[in-house]
């Protein structure tokens, strides 16, 4: 490229000469037309300037517009992706999973009455973790089992039992007191004894 | 031959080459990675896809303009230099 580095080497402040004449071609050719005045040289130099300028101007303009297009893209995805992530669309992380999304493992929260019934029947038993009143729970009968499972899981009065029942305070306030003495009585009993007493 | 300047490529591209727009695009592709890189995974493609037809816009829409020629510039800064030595 550069075959006879020429003697000047101008500066000028001007970014835009500047970077032109950082080419060896350019400078040489411009030093040329100073000292010689060729018509030739100064025509092919000006052709050239017309390139850089053009191309300098070009990519100030796509960098500038592709830089704010760009921000305004990513600025856009990530609050989206704040607002309303898209959880339940992850993949399943195994690869067995076949590409299943997480959404597909969720069930109908709307489940039958019926089924309704028999997890909250469930609860009590499934809240304690000691296996000795999870047993205890279990001998219970159904009865005292829902009253114990209102009063205490539900934290109900027994007044509000009561008229949920449709059965008087006192009735209620007797079950719970038997429920609880039945438990206490089975809890206190000896492993022996529960499993010779089953 | 020596390369197709970018002044020439962009002004093919303007006038409907497609050839010459798909290498301005593959020009550009460094500078729309630098972006993409920073989207997550599944949205980059999107956002490559936008920048680059943003791009094409910019070709299209682009007009060249030349204020001043190189020796008009360099006596312009001259003329700047002096006045301040003086």
């Amino acid at each position: 490229m550069s075959r006879t580095q020429s003697p000047v080497v101008p500066f000028f402040s001007n970014p835009l000469l500047h970077r032109f004449l950082q080419v060896a071609d350019n400078r040489r050719l411009f030093t040329n037309v100073i000292l010689t005045r060729n018509e030739a040289d100064r025509l092919e130099l000006e052709r050239r300037f017309a390139e850089h300028y053009f191309e300098m101007r070009f990519l100030g303009f796509v960098r500038k517009h592709i830089h704010y297009e760009a921000l305004h893209l990513l600025n856009k995805s990530r609050a989206k992706a704040k607002q309303e992530p898209l959880l339940l669309n992850m993949p399943l992380s195994s690869e067995e999973a076949g590409g299943h999304e997480r959404i597909e493992l969720l069930e109908d929260p709307h489940m039958s009455v019926e089924m309704q019934v028999v997890e909250e029947s469930e609860e009590l038993l499934n809240l304690t973790g000691n296996p000795a009143l999870h047993e205890a729970i279990q001998g219970l009968t159904h009865k005292q089992q829902t009253v114990l499972y209102l009063l205490y899981v539900k934290q109900r009065t027994e007044a509000e039992i009561s008229a949920e029942l449709g059965v008087s305070q006192q009735a209620i306030n007797k079950l719970k007191q038997s429920s609880l003495g039945l438990l206490r009585k089975k809890m206190s009993r000896s492993p022996t004894e529960r499993s010779v007493g089953r | 031959m020596r390369e197709e300047t970018l002044r020439s490529l962009i002004l093919r591209a303007k006038s409907g080459d497609s050839e010459a727009l798909q290498t301005v695009i593959e020009r550009f592709r460094p500078l729309i990675k630098k972006y993409t890189r920073q989207a997550d995974l599944k949205d980059a493609h999107d956002l490559e896809q936008e920048l680059i037809l943003r791009l094409i816009v910019l070709v299209r829409s682009y007009r060249e303009e030349l204020p001043y020629g190189f020796m008009e510039l360099v006596e312009q800064e001259w003329a700047k230099n002096s006045r301040l030595s003086n």
